[in-house]
C-alpha cells in the first residue's frame, strides 16, 4: 500500500473523528478527491453524521443498500444527509458555509473536465449548483429526485431512513433489503468487497477499508503458502513435552540454558496463567548445524520422525529463504537505511551529550567553586574551579522485544531492516541494547535473542528474523524480564513492538473451573495488562510501539496506558523508538 | 484582585479567609516587588476554591496537568491573591540541593552562605513556585522533604536551622504527558495536596483570548477556542504530539493577527510550526481549516 494512500486515509479519519468528537469510531466511509487526497468537506460531513445521528442505524441502513445502482442510492442518501447536516451544524461552525461553497465550486470545475455523466454525477452537480445559488440545470425528473432528497435539519435518524426508503421506492422501485447473514460477518465482507471502487473516486465517498489488515493478505500466492505452513505448525500439537521440546528446538535452535537452569526459570516464570507452558531462550540455529540440517536429523539423541521431520525441514528452509529475503530487502534499500542509521545516531548522540552524567573535578579554570575560594586568597592555590567530566555510560539499557507471530508475516523484511537500523545506531551511541523476538509454538514461547548487550557487531543476526506461530504476550514479557537481569545499568527500558492482540492455542492453566479458557481476547489482554504493570512495578519502563488496526489500538491503550507510541507503518518503527529514547534521555533518570 | 475572585463566583467565606491571611502576614517592603500583579487571571472556579482552601489550611500544592492547562498562570495568581512575594524555581535534570537551598560563596574575604530561592522564600514567607518539579532527580528533591512536611524547617549543613515563616507555601507544577514524562516519587507527592488541572473550558478560553486582545470579537474568539479544543482532543487521542498544543502560541498568534498578519499565517507561526513533523503539521492545519474559513479576514474578527 502506497505511503501516501495510508497517510491520506489516516488524515480522512482525523477529519471524521474531529467532527464526530469521538476518536473511537471506525467510519464506514472515507472521502477522497480524484487525486487521492482526503476531501475536507465530505469527511467533515461523514463525521458530523456520526455526531448528530444514530451511528448504528445509519451504518446498518447503508449496508442494506445494494444492487447494481448502489452507488446511486448511496450518493443520493449522502446528498440528503449533507443537506440536513449543513443546516444542523451551520449555527455552531461558521466556517462551514465557506467550506461548502468551496466544495461545490471545486466539484463543478472538476466536472467540466470529465466527459462521462452518470445520473448520480449529474444530480450531484445540480446539488452543487444549488449550493452556489444557481439553477440546478437538471431536467424536471432529476430535479424532482434531488429535491426529494433535500432533507432538513429537523429530521431524526429514523425519519431520514424512512424518507429514503420511500424515495427509493417511488423513483427507482428499489427496496433496501435487510441483511440476512449474521451481522458481524456480513458487515466485514461488505466493507472489504466494496473498497475496489477506490480507483474511480468520482463519487467522493469511498467505503473505508482497514489498510492495516489488508497489508496482511496483500502478497497473493505466497501468503496462501505461508498460511498453510502456519497451520501446519499449529496443527501437530501433541501432549508429549519432550517431543515438543525437540521439535521446537529443531525449528528455532538450542536453548542457551542448561536443563537445570531452564527448569528453574520455568518454575519461577511459568506460573498462574502460564502454567504448563514452556520457554525456550535461544540464539537460533548456529552456523554449522544450519548447513547440515537439510540432510541430517535435527537431534541425534532421539530421531524426530516422519511428518514432523518434514515440517522441521520445511520450516528451516523457509527460514533460510526468509533470511535471504530480509538481506536482499536491506541491500536494495541500503541507501535509505544507512541514512536512517546516520540520522538516528546523530540525534541520539546530541541528546546524550547534552545530558551526560558529569563528575566535578578540581581544575584551574571552569566554574568557580565558592567553598574553595579562600584557598586562592590565603594559600595561593589556583585549583578553586570545577570542571565536569563526562562519562560514557548512558545510565540505562534498552531491550527491544518484537512480536514474531504469524500476523507479522507480510512485513518480515521491513521489521528485520528496522531492527537492524536500531541495533546499529544505538550501538554506535554506546547504549547497551538487547533485541529479541517472541512467538509461541506448541506450548513453547520462543525467545529468539538476536543481540545481547555486550555484543558489538551482532546486528547482521537480525536478518534471521522470521515470523511464525502465535504470540503469548504475557509470558513473553515475563521471559523478557529474565533476560533483562543481565543488564548492569541502573535503569532498564523495555520497548515492545506489538499488535496488541495476544493469543495462543495453549489454554490458560489456572483453576479447575477455567481449565479450558483459551489464551485469547479478554483473558489474554488482561494477562498482558497485568504483566506490563508488574514489570513497571519492578522499575522497568515498558513502552509499547503499536502497529495494527484501529480497534486493536484501543486494546493497546489499555495495555500500555500512556506509555504508547502508535505508528502507522513499520517504516516508522526505528524512528519512533528513537523519539521515545530521546525523550527518555532528555528527561533524565528517575 | 479579590473583586475579580468575586466576579468568578468564589465563595465569600474563602475570600474573607484570604483577606484575613493578608491582614495577618504583612510583607516587608523589600519584597513588595516580588508580589505578582493581576495581568491575567486563571478562570476556573472549582480549581480556585480547591487551592484557596488548601492554602488556608497550610497545605502545599501540586498542580498536575497537561500542557496549556494554565498551571503557571494559576501559581502566579495564587501568590498575587494572597499578596505574597513569589520565588520561581525552574527544575531541570542537573538540579541539586545547593541550587534550591543555597550554596557557599566568598564574600568580604570569607566563605559565607548565599541563600537559594527556597531558603529565601522560607525566610520571607513567600510562595515558592517549583516549576516542572518532576524534571529533577529524586535525590535532589530529598532535601525538601523536611521543608514540605509537618517539620516545616530547613537545615543547612554547617549553618543554622531555620523554621519556615508561617505564610510560606510551596506550589509545584508538573506536566503529565505521553511517553517520556517522569513520575514523581511517592515520598514527595505525599507532601502535597494535588490538584488535577482540567483542560481549559471553552468559555474560559474565550474569556482568556478576549482579555488578551480586547478588540477580538466574540465570534472570532469562539472559533479559535473551538479549534484549540479540537487540537486538544487530537492530542489526547495520540494523533498529534503536544507540541502544537500551545496556549501561549495561540495568544501570540492573536496578537499577530491584530497587527495585520493573515490569519492562517499567524496560526501557522503560533501553532502549526511548533511541530516539525510534516504529517502532523497537515493534521493541525486541517483542524484549523475546518474551523476557520479561508475567507475570514482580520477586520471581521476585530470589528472595524
Amino acid at each position: 500500500m502506497a505511503e501516501k494512500e495510508l497517510t491520506e486515509a489516516k488524515r480522512a479519519r482525523n477529519f471524521i473523528w474531529a467532527a464526530a468528537e469521538n476518536y473511537g469510531i471506525e467510519p464506514l466511509f472515507l472521502a477522497f478527491t480524484p487525486d487521492g487526497t482526503a476531501d475536507m468537506y465530505l469527511n467533515l460531513i461523514i463525521g458530523l453524521m456520526y455526531k448528530w445521528y444514530d451511528r448504528e442505524k445509519i451504518d446498518r441502513f447503508f449496508n442494506q443498500l445494494g444492487g447494481k445502482d448502489r452507488e446511486l442510492y448511496e450518493g443520493l442518501l449522502w446528498i440528503g444527509l449533507e443537506h440536513a447536516l449543513y443546516q444542523k451544524e451551520r449555527k455552531t461552525r461558521s466556517a462551514l458555509e465557506d467550506l461548502r461553497r468551496e466544495y461545490a465550486e471545486e466539484n463543478l470545475s472538476r466536472y467540466r473536465k470529465y466527459k462521462e455523466y452518470s445520473v448520480i454525477e449529474q444530480i450531484r452537480n445540480g446539488h452543487c449548483r444549488e449550493i452556489l445559488g444557481e439553477d440546478s440545470g437538471l431536467n424536471a425528473d432529476d430535479e424532482e429526485v434531488l429535491h426529494a432528497f433535500s432533507y432538513t435539519g429537523e429530521m431524526t435518524t429514523d425519519q431520514i431512513i424512512e424518507q429514503t426508503r420511500q424515495n427509493l421506492w417511488k423513483y427507482f422501485s428499489y427496496r433496501p433489503t435487510v441483511a440476512v447473514n449474521k451481522k458481524g460477518v456480513y458487515f466485514l465482507q461488505k466493507v472489504v468487497g466494496a473498497f475496489h471502487s477506490v480507483g474511480k473516486v468520482s463519487s467522493g465517498y469511498v467505503r473505508a477499508k482497514n489498510y492495516e489488515d489488508a497489508d496482511l493478505s496483500a502478497d497473493g500466492t505466497n501468503a496462501a503458502n505461508d498460511r498453510a505452513r502456519h497451520y501446519l505448525l499449529q496443527f501437530s500439537v501433541r501432549q508429549d513435552p519432550e517431543a515438543a521440546k525437540r521439535y521446537v528446538e529443531a525449528c528455532f535452535g538450542k536453548s542457551i540454558y542448561s536443563g537445570r537452569q531452564q527448569e528453574q526459570i520455568e518454575q519461577n516464570v511459568c506460573t498462574g496463567n502460564h502454567k504448563n507452558c514452556h520457554l525456550l531462550f535461544t540464539r537460533g540455529i548456529q552456523g554449522t548445524v544450519r548447513g547440515t540440517l537439510k540432510d541430517k536429523k535435527a537431534d541425534a539423541r532421539e530421531p524426530v520422525k516422519g511428518r514432523e521431520l518434514r515440517e522441521i525441514r520445511e520450516f528451516n528452509e523457509a527460514c533460510e529463504q526468509q533470511c535471504e529475503k530480509n538481506r536482499r530487502h536491506f541491500e536494495q534499500n541500503r541507501a535509505l537505511y544507512q541514512n536512517s542509521i546516520r540520522k538516528l545516531t546523530e540525534r541520539m548522540r546530541i541528546c546524550l551529550e547534552e545530558r551526560e552524567e558529569a563528575f566535578a573535578r578540581t581544575a584551574i579554570h571552569g566554574t568557580l567553586h565558592p567553598s574553595k575560594v579562600w584557598k586562592a586568597v590565603y594559600l595561593d592555590e589556583p585549583g578553586i574551579f570545577e570542571r565536569r567530566e563526562e562519562t560514557d555510560s548512558p545510565g540505562f539499557s534498552v531491550d527491544i522485544l518484537m512480536d514474531a507471530s504469524s500476523s507479522r508475516k507480510q512485513m518480515q523484511e521491513q521489521i528485520a531492516a528496522q531492527a537492524y537500523v536500531l541495533a546499529k545506531s544505538l550501538g554506535q551511541c554506546g547504549i547497551p541494547v538487547q533485541i529479541c523476538s517472541y512467538c509461541s509454538v506448541r506450548g513453547y514461547t520462543v525467545m529468539r535473542i538476536f543481540k545481547s548487550y555486550e555484543e558489538e557487531h551482532g546486528e547482521t543476526e537480525l536478518f534471521r528474523y522470521v515470523a511464525a506461530g502465535n504470540n503469548r504476550d504475557g509470558l513473553a514479557l515475563r521471559a523478557a524480564e529474565v533476560l533483562m537481569e543481565r543488564s548492569d545499568q541502573s535503569q532498564k527500558i523495555l520497548l515492545v513492538l506489538t499488535d496488541a492482540s495476544p493469543q495462543d492455542d495453549r489454554n490458560v492453566g489456572e483453576g479447575a473451573f477455567y481449565r479450558d479458557k483459551e489464551y485469547t481476547d479478554l483473558t489474554a489482554v488482561q494477562d498482558t495488562i497485568r504483566e506490563v504493570r508488574r514489570l513497571r512495578h519492578h522499575g522497568v519502563r515498558v513502552i509499547g510501539i503499536f502497529m495494527g488496526s484501529t480497534r486493536a489500538g484501543e486494546t493497546a491503550v489499555q495495555i500500555f496506558g500512556r506509555e504508547l507510541v502508535k505508528i502507522r507503518n513499520i517504516g516508522e518503527f526505528a524512528e519512533a523508538v528513537g523519539r521515545v529514547l530521546q525523550e527518555e534521555i532528555n528527561t533524565g533518570k528517575p | 484582585m479579590l473583586d475579580k475572585l468575586r466576579e468568578l463566583g468564589i465563595r465569600e467565606d474563602l475570600i474573607e479567609g484570604i483577606a484575613a491571611f493578608r491582614e495577618k502576614y504583612q510583607v516587608a517592603d523589600i519584597y513588595r516587588s516580588r508580589i505578582p500583579g493581576p495581568e491575567q487571571l486563571y478562570y476556573g472556579k472549582e480549581v480556585w476554591e480547591q487551592a484557596i482552601t488548601a492554602i488556608l489550611c497550610g497545605e502545599n500544592l501540586l498542580l498536575v496537568g497537561q500542557k496549556a492547562t494554565g498551571k503557571n498562570l494559576f501559581a502566579e495568581n495564587l501568590a498575587g491573591v494572597f499578596g505574597r512575594p513569589r520565588w520561581d524555581v525552574s527544575f531541570h535534570v542537573n538540579m541539586d540541593a545547593a541550587s534550591l537551598i543555597g550554596m557557599d560563596t566568598f564574600r568580604g574575604g570569607e566563605v559565607t552562605f548565599r541563600p537559594g530561592p527556597v531558603y529565601a522564600a522560607a525566610k520571607a514567607g513567600g510562595f515558592a513556585v517549583l516549576d516542572e518539579v518532576n524534571m529533577a532527580r529524586s535525590e535532589a528533591l530529598a532535601v525538601l522533604h523536611a521543608t514540605l512536611d509537618f517539620r516545616r524547617s530547613i537545615d543547612v549543613p554547617g549553618y543554622e536551622r531555620i523554621e519556615l515563616h508561617p505564610a510560606t507555601r510551596f506550589i509545584a507544577t508538573m506536566n503529565y504527558g505521553y511517553a517520556g514524562t517522569k513520575e514523581l516519587n511517592e515520598a514527595l507527592v505525599s507532601r502535597f495536596a494535588v490538584i488535577q488541572m482540567p483542560v481549559i473550558s471553552k468559555s474560559s478560553l474565550i474569556r482568556l483570548l478576549r482579555a488578551h486582545a480586547p478588540a477580538l470579537g466574540k465570534d472570532g474568539a469562539g472559533e479559535l477556542a473551538e479549534m484549540f479544543l479540537e487540537l486538544y482532543k487530537k492530542c489526547e487521542n495520540g494523533e498529534i504530539s503536544s507540541k502544537a498544543l500551545d496556549l501561549r502560541g495561540l495568544l501570540g498568534a492573536v496578537g499577530l493577527i491584530e497587527r495585520g498578519l493573515d490569519i492562517y499565517t499567524a496560526l501557522d507561526m503560533g501553532l502549526t510550526n511548533k511541530s516539525f513533523d510534516p504529517y502532523e503539521q497537515t493534521l493541525i492545519r486541517d483542524t484549523i481549516h475546518t474551523r476557520i474559513s479561508r475567507k475570514m479576514t482580520r477586520s471581521e474578527w476585530f470589528g472595524e
